[in-house]
């Protein structure tokens, strides 16, 4: 009964079973009753319907027998593969068939003992003796009567033969009624009757013997017969009578067939041929009964045994239904359990029924009901759950800033990938590993905890207690650091510590806040100390002016030296003034489509003032090599603005390179492939054999005023950067390594390109 | 009785019998053979007034009947004779039947045997005398001479048996296990042309 396909079968059968049942055992019963009652009947005449009834018991029994044999195999069967439910309907069944067989089995035990025995008292040897000694006195007395009527026969045949005066009518009527005959008759051989008296007095004939009892007469010479009597078969007369035939002998000789003979005829008295006759009737019922006990035993048991088996094969058909029956619903039930236990709760068994197995029924699926809508609650709720959750993780996935939860120790329990980034530690790794352990991360982990304990000591009982601060991280592996902005906050969680930490690479921020403060310094420097300048560069050269003449000798020349001293740092200062001027303030240039390689080549023409200079004197001026590819895409761009980009990365080559033995400057331009949709860009180097760049000063390198140079405003990389920015491009810093150790440095800037015909503007009217 | 023949289908028979009693197995009923019953060539005797028929089957009582006989229980044995006319091209034609039944009995008061046929009675002494009746049917008219066509062939078909359904219902239970009480006998078939 595990799958509805199983149970419905189940059902089928056990419908099929009740019918079959049905079908074959009420017909039964009729026929048993009648089988009994006509067995028990006691005619001599048998049934024809005996055998029949007989056989057609016999089949039905064994039918039955096979439906039994075949639950009972189906039972065993499902017993043997430990179909569930199968041992509570063995029970269930082997309990019902308990109760139906052994009553029945006691009762057909006494019967059969009782049917047995009762059947051998009937016939004992006392009776059978009485009977046969009823016979003999019947027979003896007949005899008698027999040898009496032989006496009187011979007498008279004597009588008449002495005087044949006594052949008349007259006197044979008074010696029938002397001597107490039925008849007297004479006749002879021929069968002719010469005299008769008495007889039945409306038969003309008299009744005289057959042709055969003629033959033996005249054989033997007498006859002596006793006639009548009953042989069962209802026709003959319920009267004996006695029969003598001599011949009379005569005193002639007489030709053989013409004797004559005397014939008496007397009826036994009533009242013994009837007692004889009830005798032989009684005797022969009696010899009946014996001979057939066996057969009348055999009978009574038979029906009695087939009456067993047939209650017995009903009281196990019944069994098996009934506990089918009454297992049904508690396998459903069960079945449900099952069901249930395994998670499934659709299935519910229906079961119709007011007693209080159908309550019970009701109630599981009451309960199943329940269980399911909880469960669909609990689902639905750790469905919400997990959605919010994942919808924590994608914000915390995509969120750029790096989130850490620590619990107690600080120990990792969560890390967003931003984190993993920012901090370039394997924290992934981590979780659930104390944040120190980590050696890189030895040191972050220190200012947090200090920052979380003066959170402590700070208000421990804080609405929403949280500290920022701001802290230089040493990224691993490297000496450069990054700034980072930490907030950290106490999770209000209950039962464990737990914090979270959220930082952020701030680093971007304080450079472009640095850039935006010296743009400020320089507009103010420019504008505080352009003006004094002019004056005073005006009053030195009035100075000399006025007093050159006045002045002789050392006087004049000391003069003139200091003028011209003045004037010249007047001009550097003005120059330099400038330069903060145009960084704070870089005119918005126009763009337009040009070639890098012919601006290149123009800015070139400034540091090598004739193409033949060209490495000509090594010692005065480094060697500039231009390295310019064929056929370099336009770009978009303000020459103006270019112009000094490029001045100011030749300049700051030409300076690094100043105190090298062999100097070498190099600039090139290439054109790089495209990236997948886009157009071709360009990419400009320029790239020295000096020193390099420190570490710290690679990292900040386009900050203003950080620079390596002794005499430098460190504006340069700032401008070219501010420069680069404006036109889109993109630009790298890095040193030169040459077997482990810089030897150089270079600086690329990569633009985009245009494409060859399309002029594309629409990127450079926003800037 | 004459001994039976050693015929070899006789020889199969009790070889399937054998195997019968081998497969039967367990039944412990003791399997009596049939009373074998010899019958003789009917005999016929075409008159004007119809056809009649002379039959003769010889057998011996068993001993278990002879014990019922004498104990006053009637034996009722029946010859039935049967005209048909044969038709190979469809069943025979039943023209017509005749059934003799004969009831033997024994009266334990007078001490013999008695023979009843139709109304006709017959005592005798002694057994032999009275099966000598009653296995031997003299003239029995087995046909009308209007139901029979001069000229035309006939066959005549005869039986004779012991009819155990008359006997006392106790004994029918018994008949199965007893199979020496089936007297019966068919006798081989007669075929004549009707020239009364």
């Amino acid at each position: 009964m595990n799958t509805p396909l199983g149970n419905d079968w189940d059902s089928r059968t056990a419908r099929w079973a009740m019918r079959m049942a049905l079908a074959l055992g009420l017909p039964l019963a009729v026929f048993l009753v009648f089988l009994l009652a006509v067995s028990t009947d006691n005619t001599t005449q048998p049934s024809p319907f005996f055998a029949w009834l007989y056989w057609i018991n016999f089949v039905v029994a064994g039918a039955l027998l096979l439906v039994v044999l075949a639950l009972g195999l189906r039972l065993g069967w499902r017993l043997h593969k430990r179909r569930f439910g199968s041992r509570l309907l063995f029970k269930l069944a082997a309990v019902f068939a308990l109760v139906g067989v052994l009553p029945g089995v006691v009762i057909y035990t006494v019967s059969y003992q009782f049917v047995a025995r009762s059947i051998e008292t009937w016939f004992d040897v006392k009776v059978e003796g009485a009977l046969n000694a009823g016979l003999n006195l019947g027979r003896t007395t007949l005899n008698v009567l027999q040898t009496d009527l032989q006496a009187k026969a011979r007498n008279l045949s004597v009588q008449i033969a002495e005087d044949p005066t006594t052949l008349s009518p007259l006197t044979m009527e008074q010696l029938r009624q002397q001597l107490g005959l039925q008849q007297i008759t004479v006749f002879d051989g021929n069968g002719t009757v010469l005299v008769t008296a008495g007889g039945n007095p409306f038969s003309l004939v008299p009744d005289i013997p057959g042709p055969n009892s003629m033959r033996q007469l005249r054989t033997m010479g007498s006859i002596s017969d006793i006639e009548g009597g009953d042989d069962g078969s209802g026709q003959t007369p319920q009267t004996l009578k006695l029969r003598v035939v001599v011949s009379l002998p005569s005193r002639h000789f007489v030709l053989p067939g013409h004797g004559r003979y005397l014939q008496l005829i007397q009826d036994v008295p009533q009242a013994i041929s009837s007692s004889a006759l009830e005798v032989q009737r009684a005797y022969g019922e009696y010899q009946e009964r014996a001979l057939g006990r066996e057969g009348l035993k055999r009978m009574y048991i038979s029906t009695l045994t087939l009456t067993l088996f047939l209650a017995i094969f009903l009281a196990v058909l019944l069994a098996v239904m009934l506990g089918n029956q009454l297992a049904k619903p508690l396998l459903l039930l069960a079945d449900g359990m099952k069901a249930v236990a395994e998670g499934d709760l659709r299935q519910k068994p229906h079961f119709e029924r007011n007693d209080e197995l159908g309550v019970l029924v009701r109630s599981f699926n009451t309960m199943t009901n329940q269980l399911a809508e909880a469960r669909a609650q609990v689902q639905f709720n750790h469905d919400a759950l997990e959605a919010s959750r994942a919808y924590l993780q994608s914000v915390l996935d995509n969120l750029s800033t790096g989130v850490l939860v620590l619990g107690s120790d600080q120990r990792l329990a969560l890390a967003n990938p931003s984190a993993t980034r920012l901090l370039r530690a394997p924290l992934q790794g981590l979780i659930g590993q104390p944040l120190q352990q980590h050696p890189s991360l030895a040191a972050f982990a220190q200012t947090l905890s200090d920052a979380f304990a003066a959170l402590n000591e700070q208000d421990p009982a804080g609405a929403s207690p949280h500290w920022l601060q701001q802290i230089d991280y040493q990224l691993p592996g490297s000496d450069a650091s990054i700034t980072l902005l930490v907030r950290g906050a106490r999770l209000a969680l209950p039962g464990q510590p737990a914090s979270v930490v959220v930082f952020d690479d701030i680093s971007e921020v304080i450079s472009a806040q640095r850039s935006i403060a010296w743009a400020e310094v320089a507009r103010r420097l420019a504008h505080e100390i352009k003006n004094p300048l002019t004056p005073i560069q005006l009053s030195a050269e009035r100075l000399q002016m006025k007093l050159a003449s006045k002045l002789e000798g050392a006087d004049r020349d000391m003069l003139q030296r200091s003028t011209t001293t003045i004037v010249n740092q007047v001009q550097a200062m003005q120059h330099m003034v400038n330069d903060f001027r145009d960084y704070a303030r870089l005119p918005a240039g126009k763009p337009e489509r040009m070639n890098l390689n012919a601006l290149i080549r123009d800015v070139l023409n400034l540091y090598t003032s004739l193409p033949a200079h060209d490495g000509a004197s090594p010692d005065e001026d480094p060697e500039v090599k231009a390295d310019l590819a064929a056929s370099l895409p336009d770009i978009l761009g303000n020459a103006t603005q270019l112009r000094q980009v490029i001045h100011n990365l030749l300049q700051n080559a030409i300076d690094a390179v100043a105190a090298q033995p062999e100097r070498r400057v190099r600039i090139r331009t290439e054109a790089l492939p495209a990236q997948a949709g886009g157009p071709m860009r360009v990419r400009l180097n320029v790239s020295d054999n000096g020193p390099g760049f420190s570490e710290k000063i690679l990292h900040r390198a386009f900050e203003p005023y950080v620079t390596s140079k002794p005499r430098g405003t460190g504006l340069g990389l700032a401008v070219v950067k501010k420069i680069v920015e404006e036109h889109h491009a993109r630009i790298e810093i890095q040193n030169l390594q040459a077997e482990g150790s810089v030897c150089g440095a270079r600086v690329s800037l990569i633009f985009p390109g245009l494409a060859q015909q399309a002029v594309v503007e629409a990127p450079l009217q926003k800037a | 009785m004459k001994p039976p023949r050693p015929s070899p289908d006789f020889q199969r028979r009790k070889l399937l019998r054998a195997g019968l009693a081998l497969a039967v197995g367990a039944s412990a009923v003791q399997r009596v053979r049939a009373t074998t019953v010899d019958t003789e060539p009917l005999m016929l005797t075409m008159s004007p007034d119809g056809l009649f028929v002379t039959t003769a089957a010889v057998f011996a009582l068993p001993r278990s009947l002879e014990d019922v006989l004498t104990r006053g229980i009637a034996l009722y044995f029946e010859t039935v004779a049967t005209v048909v006319r044969l038709r190979w091209y469809w069943f025979n034609d039943e023209v017509a039947q005749t059934r003799r039944e004969v009831r033997l009995a024994y009266q334990p008061l007078l001490q013999r045997y008695r023979v009843s046929v139709g109304g006709l009675q017959q005592n005798y002494d002694n057994l032999d005398e009275a099966l000598g009746v009653v296995q031997r049917t003299r003239h029995l008219r087995v046909a009308e001479a209007a139901q029979l066509v001069p000229g035309q062939s006939y066959q005549l078909d005869a039986r004779f048996r012991l009819d155990l359904s008359q006997l006392p219902r106790p004994f029918q239970i018994n008949i199965s296990s007893q199979s020496d009480w089936k007297i019966e006998a068919t006798f081989p078939p007669q075929a004549f042309v009707w020239t009364p």
